[in-house]
């Protein structure tokens, strides 16, 4: 147990963040509106009691599911390798610790508030028994599979923070875990190819979605299988970041050495702003080779998978596109001023000709340069598939189809835009960039969700058992609403921030 | 007659001038209702920053108090089952806010000289007038949400 100074250390920062407590407040509030909002629905006869309980509960799991994901993984893929880049590892190697000591330690340290969240959820859950439908059983195989997800996650983020030096790398190994291993290998493993259903068992004996894909009845998984191969592969990939920490944190493998067309790219950009000094460019063709493998997984799974994954893959490939380029520009924004600001640099920086207007600029022209090209090949997909939409049918039927591209795709480009402000402020703000960039999602993409979510379910009350447009048109105008809301005023409060406090934001410790 | 106010502390010039201009800008996205909505607390927030800065009294009692009223008169025709006066009082209070917010402007003069003055105070009015929209728009919608249960 000699890792508990470590943890004892970590919980002693996090209590001390009002985070730590507003995090637990408002996911508990989330689930347990939520919850109210289908015990409502269940009792007034919108829907029979017990399907509400099992809408409810899959919702519920489906949502506790992904925090659980991306929490699990955000918060861990830079742990050890922020420290790696301050040089705070090697002095943990001075004391009597080991490498499992630092990997646990750190594992329980930021696994803590995202365990917080969920055992605020667990009581929301319970109201899904209340109305039938969902068993005592079903809640305990949930409750073991989600927390199994967090466990799951956090070990591979912790391998892979042990595994690379720079953030970028740490983020970007992450978020494509995260999306493989999270989102796309539980919907593709349960589409039923023929000749495949055992291919497809062992996969999904092999991620923790299992779990909770075995309460369905379409998949023939063990419920323990699932839960046992997933805790164990964690505890491998602890034991695998165990064994790779005292050998990685070496100085003599620190930053493999830039490329020369980095170089280049780096003095073309203009004189004026400082381009090389706020940051590296990211590489376009990464993002876009990612975009484009989606672009062919979503191919596939609409070639061989039933009617229903045909009829849905056009608007999930445009969704799940724009999403990945959402993660991207709130990632790269984050980690732009992020490190700077907690080395010292920017205040360096600071020092020069340069000020804070042209640094600002410097970050946006990176920001660009890093997404122009993936930007335009998710916009060249999204007309490519409106064009086979008219083509299918030149009845005009297509026009409500065309009208909601367009709007989505413009929705995109307001959010990409608040994503880059909000990113660049939490970055400077926080001094992490895995932090920085959860946070612009949250308070960007997920809080107006939440409204929304929040509204409907008060407009149920006051009004159990209608859905005509009386009711209908103010939820959606006040969803409309807390979307604008939540871009505008934090793009417009980041904007404000920057340029009126950068220096002082710059000069914090 | 104008009131000549005390010298405030010394105050940097080009940041004033910048943040007029995007009080400004603010207060043009807050005037869309509904879409304008954060965008117009940045712009009042500004705004009485700006007055704070600038050495101006921030007189928001008028503006406040003729809020209050106005949405007291909503409630009580909408329990009336009268949405017309509704829309009728969220004009006039645009407009009788507007008057305020320039008569204000007229009448108190910043010991700071800050040439895009004007742009603040038009970012605020319009702010306001964003405001007031919207929440006759949330209210109407709200009541009509509980007169058609």
């Amino acid at each position: 147990m000699n890792f508990l100074p470590i943890v004892h250390r970590e919980m002693l920062a996090a209590a001390r963040k009002p985070m730590t407590y507003y995090s637990r407040c408002l996911t508990g509030l989330v689930a347990f509106a939520t919850g109210l909002g289908f015990v409502f629905a269940g009792y007034n006869r919108v829907m029979t009691a017990s399907s509400a309980g099992q809408v409810a509960f899959g919702l519920l799991a489906a949502g506790a599911y992904f925090l659980m994901a991306a929490q699990g993984m955000l918060l861990t893929c830079d742990c050890v390798s922020l420290e790696k880049r301050e040089g705070t590892l090697g002095l943990l190697f001075l004391t009597d610790l080991n490498g499992f000591d630092i990997v646990a330690g750190k594992l329980a340290a930021q696994v803590s508030r995202s365990l917080y969240c969920l055992m605020a959820a667990f009581p929301a859950f319970g109201f899904c028994i209340l109305l039938g439908g969902v068993g005592l059983g079903d809640f305990v195989l949930v409750a073991l599979g989600l927390l199994n997800t967090l466990f799951f996650f956090a070990s591979l983020g912790v391998l892979i923070s042990v595994c690379v030096w720079r953030e970028r790398t740490a983020m970007g190994w992450g978020g494509l875990a995260l999306l493989v291993l999270g989102v796309l290998l539980p919907i593709l493993v349960t589409i039923p190819i023929i000749g495949l259903t055992h291919a497809s068992t062992f996969l999904l004996a092999l991620i923790p979605a299992g779990t909770l894909l075995a309460l369905t009845p379409a998949t023939r998984i063990s419920p323990a299988l699932s839960l046992l191969v997933p805790h164990a592969l964690g505890w491998l990939f602890i034991g695998a970041a165990s064994w790779l920490v005292p050998r990685s944190w070496t100085p003599a493998t620190k930053v493999p050495p830039s490329r020369p067309a980095r170089a280049t790219r780096q003095a073309n950009s203009p004189a004026s702003v400082p381009t090389p000094w706020v940051s590296e460019p990211a590489n376009p063709l990464l993002t876009t080779a990612l975009l484009a493998i989606i672009c062919a997984l979503v191919l596939a799974a609409a070639l061989l998978g039933p009617a229903w994954m045909k009829a849905s893959a056009m608007p999930a490939t445009i969704l799940l596109l724009h999403s990945v380029l959402k993660y991207q520009a709130a990632s790269q924004a984050g980690r732009m001023l992020a490190g700077k600001r907690r080395s010292g640099e920017l205040e360096m920086l600071l020092t020069t000709p340069y000020d804070e207007d042209e640094i600002l600029r410097g970050c946006f022209y990176q920001l660009i340069r890093s997404l122009y090209w993936p930007t335009l090949f998710a916009l060249g997909v999204d007309l490519t598939l409106v064009i086979l939409d008219w083509w299918k049918d030149w009845s005009g039927n297509s026009w409500g189809w065309t009208i909601l591209v367009a709007v989505e795709v413009v929705w995109m480009l307001v959010n990409l835009y608040s994503l880059s402000w909000v990113g660049l402020f939490q970055g400077i703000k926080l001094g992490n960039p895995a932090k920085a960039a959860g946070r612009a999602i949250f308070l960007v993409m997920l809080l107006p969700w939440v409204l929304g979510i929040g509204f409907a379910g008060l407009a149920a009350v006051l009004a159990p058992g209608n859905s005509g447009p009386e009711v209908v048109f103010p939820v959606a105008a006040i969803f409309v609403g807390s979307l604008a809301f939540c871009n505008f005023y934090f793009t417009g409060s980041a904007i404000n921030e920057l340029r009126d406090g950068f220096r002082s934001w710059a000069a914090r410790s | 007659m104008k009131t000549l106010l005390p010298v405030p502390p010394s105050v940097d010039r080009v940041r004033m001038i910048r943040r007029s201009m995007r009080c400004f800008v603010f207060g043009v996205v807050g005037a869309v209702p509904l879409f304008g909505l954060g965008t117009a607390f940045l712009a009042l927030r500004l705004q009485r920053e700006l007055a704070r800065e600038t050495g101006v009294p921030a007189r928001a009692a008028w503006m406040d108090g003729s809020s209050v009223i106005a949405f007291a008169l909503m409630l009580f025709f909408l329990l009336l089952d009268q949405a017309g006066p509704v829309l009728a009082l969220a004009f006039l209070l645009c407009a009788v806010q507007g008057l305020l917010l320039f008569r204000q402007y007229r009448l108190t003069e910043p010991a700071d000289w800050n040439p895009a003055r004007h742009l603040a105070w038009w970012g605020a009015g319009l702010a306001h007038a964003g405001l007031n929209l919207s929440s006759t728009i949330i209210i109407l919608g709200v009541w009509a949400a509980i007169r058609n249960p």
